[in-house]
This record gives structure tokens, sequence and C-alpha cells, in this order.
């Protein structure tokens, strides 16, 4: 142990908000949090604003840049983080950073020998192999020159796609897809919407069906996909895992009409409501939102006077759990 | 470049079929918009137009006194700039905005030159001597499609804004006329806008039309009809566009009584949003922190 010393004996120079409010930290995001006037508020920073101002001892995160003085400055506009003497700025507009594991929606952008480039909002596009698709038809063998020449029957340029990210093989930081599930491959017959990346909140399921016969893949990329719930054919599942280009022009798309149409906007547009209030977007604070809109038309809720209106439950709601987990963490002894 | 799939182009030809588009719009209805003027210091008149929060364009008036046009001696000058900023989509990044800069800075020009729509020969200051130069710069900062009508609300809504200086007009002694600008800012003349046309655009998709298309739409449109409207509810000017063959003029008929419509509704909002603007004082402005 000689040589380092523990970080509870070494007194940090930490900013002046330390020292005017109770800090908190949340010990599950690590994002550090203030109390102010008995309300949670997290640390908000722009680009070149101060964090800490006697970085002697502080680690300098993601994010953050050491001046001349000495001082930790902010490179990114985002929340400040700390883990013991490491301190972070996560962005809040950044593109995708990655993680292996996640569900991604994507759209193919080209074909290149054995490989499709998939455009997930990330830093470049991530790559999938034709080795990591299942074939058409769900059959496992080798995939042989043949299936290379017809990439294209799989999946095309432009298309979109629901995968999973299945590693990072390169230090450069680019991603491997797969879809070598059932739940995976082409998307089609719904809207595509985009929104920041960093508001798709990490759960356990990024498929989700509503009551009212929408389903959702929530990617966490970023990029969501809303469409009509599928009637489970069980048949159909074992025989055809996911549905090709070929398959597609065989069997026309069933036309989405009336209410399912309707249904769809609304979840469309109650999305793009959280994202404007800048709103975690998971199952629960979307169904906050069309709650709250019911009654009115889908395209009046993208009317800027009513947008902060039909977010008030969802708002309520993060307000509430950031309360609990405050709660939590005095209890835990902070 | 946006792009979509073969799929996602399919729903949204088949929603505008069915009436309701991916946003909940049915075919007429236009996005909410909003309007502020006055934004840019350096300017006699400016004004920003955002279409629901997506599209969205930044217009500067600038006025100088300068040489007029040899062909039009005792009118004032206009010279109409567009600039898409490659914020707006990284295809406008270098030269690549070049194209779609010219286009519509061409088809905006047109449209404002019209006599009738500014009152030119006001700008006038001595016949074939001298006279104001209207210069309207146009920046898009971002698209979402339906870049051109944002463009004409804009320019009409900072042409509004905009304070020509006055001035004064002396003969000297040798026959050489001297100008003296007031020096005092609230001594101003306004532009005459009332008869400035706006545009509304229609987009053909498959067998319909539809109003203030989405840059998702614009991808799935076979032609387009531009439409200046102005508040009489005269057609100052028509421009097609667009790849397919053609409109049926039985069809094209509607489409402009569609326009007229529309673009009534429109110049009857902009109006209320401007008298507003005007009385608002700069306290309560967002501008760019938005």
């Amino acid at each position: 142990m000689s040589g380092y010393k523990d970080d509870s004996d070494e007194e940090m120079n930490v900013n002046q908000i330390e020292k005017d409010n109770e800090v908190l930290l949340d010990r599950k995001s690590h994002v550090q949090m203030t109390k102010t006037n008995g309300r949670l508020q997290v640390q908000i920073v722009t680009p070149g604003e101060l964090i800490v101002k006697n970085a002697s001892n502080a680690l300098c995160g993601h994010g953050t840049f050491r001046d001349d003085q000495d001082q930790l400055l902010s490179s990114v506009c985002g929340i400040v983080e700390r883990v013991n003497k490491l301190i972070s700025v996560r962005p809040l507009r950044a593109r995708y950073p990655g993680e292996v594991g996640d569900v991604v929606v994507g759209r193919i952008t080209e074909i290149t020998g054995k490989r499709w480039k998939v455009d997930i909002q990330a830093r470049q596009d991530a790559v999938m192999l034709l080795s990591s698709v299942n074939l058409p038809g769900g059959v496992q063998r080798r995939k042989t020159n043949e299936d290379q020449l017809n990439m294209r029957s799989v999946f095309a340029e432009n298309d979109l796609i629901v995968a999973e990210v299945h590693s990072r093989p390169n230090r450069d930081g680019s991603l491997q897809l797969q879809t070598r599930s059932s739940r995976y491959g082409k998307l089609e017959n719904g809207v595509f919407v985009r929104v920041y990346a960093a508001l798709v909140k990490r759960c356990t399921q990024h498929f989700h069906t509503f009551d009212f016969g929408v389903q959702v893949i929530l990617g966490n990329n970023g990029y969501i996909w809303i469409t009509k719930k599928t009637p489970v054919d069980e048949n159909k599942q074992k025989s055809m895992p996911f549905y090709t280009s070929a398959d597609a022009d065989k069997n026309e798309a069933e036309v989405i009409e009336g209410k399912d149409r309707e249904n769809i906007c609304r979840v469309r547009n109650a999305i793009l409501a959280l994202q404007s209030q800048f709103l975690p977007i998971y199952p629960a604070t979307i169904l906050d939102v069309i709650e709250m809109s019911k009654g009115m038309e889908s395209k009046e809720m993208t009317l800027p006077d009513i947008t902060p209106l039909i977010t008030k439950n969802a708002t309520a709601r993060i307000q509430k759990k950031m309360e609990e987990e405050d709660m939590e963490v005095v209890e835990g002894g902070y | 470049m946006i792009k979509i799939s073969p799929s996602e182009k399919q729903f949204l030809i088949d929603g505008i079929k069915q009436n309701m588009r991916t946003d909940g719009r049915s075919r007429l209805d236009y996005r909410a918009f909003t309007v502020e003027t006055g934004l840019v210091a350096q300017t006699n008149g400016s004004a920003r137009v955002k279409l629901a929060n997506n599209t969205d364009v930044l217009v500067g008036v600038k006025v100088e006194i300068g040489d007029p046009d040899p062909d039009f001696p005792d009118q004032g000058r206009l010279e109409v700039r567009v600039e898409c900023s490659p914020s707006a989509s990284p295809e406008f990044e270098g030269r690549g905005a070049e194209e779609m800069n010219a286009i519509l800075s061409a088809m905006l020009r047109n449209m404002l030159q019209n006599a009738r729509t500014v009152d030119w020969a006001s700008l006038c200051i001595s016949p074939g001597k001298q006279c104001w130069i209207v210069y309207v710069d146009c920046l898009v900062l971002d698209s979402a499609g339906n870049l051109f009508d944002a463009l004409s609300i804009a320019t009409k809504s900072a042409l509004f804004n905009t304070k020509v200086p006055k001035i004064e007009v002396m003969e000297t002694s040798s026959g050489q006329t001297e100008i003296e600008v007031s020096d005092d800012p609230s001594d101003f003349t306004r532009l005459s806008t009332a008869s400035i046309p706006i545009s509304v655009t229609l987009a053909k998709v498959g067998s319909r039309y539809i109003v203030d298309p989405t840059i998702e739409e614009e991808l799935c449109m076979e032609s387009r009809v531009t439409i200046a409207i102005n508040s009489k509810g005269n057609i100052c000017s028509i421009q097609k566009g667009g790849v397919s063959s053609g409109i049926n003029p039985s069809e094209f008929n509607k489409m402009l009584q569609h326009a007229r419509k529309i673009g009534l509704v429109l110049l009857k909002e902009l109006d209320a949003l401007l008298d507003k603007e005007e009385n608002n004082d700069t306290s309560t402005k967002i501008g760019f922190a938005r």
C-alpha cells in the first residue's frame, strides 16, 4: 500500500458549488448533484466552463481538459460526473458511443465485399459481416460465395435494420453488429424517428408493445422504429425468422390504416415531445405523454405551446425518481 | 443527404393517401411557424423563421446608397443572396450548396422584383444617379423541408422590420447632388411590405398533393408547384419543379385554389405575429438562446 493514498485521506479542492451546497453523488449514475432550495439539480456545464478550480489532485476524464492555471474545464456541453477523483463530463448531444449487447436501429449505407456498413449515429459507420446474419429461411450453414453475391437481397442500401452490437473489433472504436436472432432483421412498414442517443434510457427490454397495438424499438443509439404490432404467427416464426427484401416483394406489405396509423403518429409525436423537453425516453414516459394527449388530435402534439403541457406528467415522474434516488443516497450514509 | 428506404417511402405515400401524415397532419395542414424580428443588430432589418422547430432560416436586410440599375434608372435596386449553411445538411459543405443557393436566390429574386411587390420607385434618390440598394441575405440554418416557403415568409418579415434612414437631398451650386443621411437612429422610414407575397408550395405525391412537405415527404414527391400569393389573394408567380412529366390542368386549378386559401390564412397569421413582434420590447426576445 505504500505510495498509494486512499481517496478519503486526501482533501480535494473542489469547486465553489460543493462548498455552498450539499453535494450528493448518485452512486448508480455517478452524476454529481447539488441540492438547492430543496430541489435536486445536476451540474450542467458548457464548453470552457470551470468545473474544478484547483485540479492538481483531480483526474481529467472524458470531456474535460486542464488549462495552464491547473483548472479543470469542460470541453463539451453536458453533465458533470464524478467517480472518486475522476471527473468527466457526459455530453448531451454526442454521437452514440456504443456498448456491446445494445439493441440498435441502423440504416445500411454501403455494401462492400462480405460486409454491410451501417449508420447507427456513431462516430463511424458500424460493420456487419455476412457471417453474422441469419440467412432467409433461417437455415444454418457456412456462407458461400453465392451468398456474398446475393447480399443485396438480404439487406440493400438505405434499408433500416434492427441489430445488436456484437463487439468492438478494432482499436479505432468502430462497432460490429449482428442479427443472429429472430428478433433482429429488416424493418418495414413503420416510421423511423431520430432522437439524441443520450435520451434513450437503458432498459431490460428495448422492444416494447403498447396495449393499443403499437410496437416500438427504442434503439440505444437514438434511432427509434415505430410500427404496428404484428400478430404472432407461430408457423411463420419458425419458418421465417425475419423478412428479407425478396419476401417483401413476394407478399405485399399490409397497409396500416385508420386507428393504427393514428396511434403510430401519436407515439411518434410523444417521443419528439419528450426530446424537445429533454426528458428520458422509455415506455413509461411515452405512455405519460400519450395519456396527457388524450382528447387532442395527434397533430396538435407538435405545437410549441402544447408540448410542455403534455410532458408535465413525464417531467413529474423524472423529478420524483431523482428525489427517490436522493433518499437512497442519503440513507446510504452520504 | 437524408436517406429513406423503399418501405418507409411506401408508408409515407400510404399515409398521404389516407390523409394522415406521419406527424399527424392532414394533407393541407401547415406546420406551426414562429417568427422573430430584429435579431441581427448590424442589419437594417432581420427575421428568423422556424417551421415546427425544424426548418430554420435567418434573413438580414441591409440598405445602402449606390448606383441604380441602368435599365431601371428611377427605381431602387434589389440584391438577393441565399446561402445554405453546412449546419443544415452535410451535403451543403464546400461547394455542395452552390446549386441550391443559385436556385433559391433566383426564385426569391423573381418573386420580389415584381414591380407591385415593393414600391421600388420610392427607393430612388436621384434618378439615374443614386438609389437605395436593398441587400436581402438569407442564411439557411437548418433544413427539414419546404425551404422556399420559409424563406419567403422570413424575407417578408425582414423587409417589414427594415428601417431605412431618412435622407436629405441637396443640390450644390455645381449641379451635383449631395446626400445627407440622418444621424438620428429613430429617424427612419419603413418599406411598404403589405403587398409582398409569400409562397405556398404544394408537393404532388402519387395522385394527391400536400402542403408544407417535410424533408422525407420531399423525397417521395413527383412534382412541386410553388405559388406566390399576396394579401389580396392574387397569384403573383407560379413555378413548377420536380421530376414528373406534368400536372393535369383541372387538378392544377384545384391546387391553385387550395394554395390561395392556405396563403391567405398564412398571411393573416404572419401579419398578426409581425404586429406582435413590433410592439414587443427587446427584453422578451429569445433569439439564438433557444
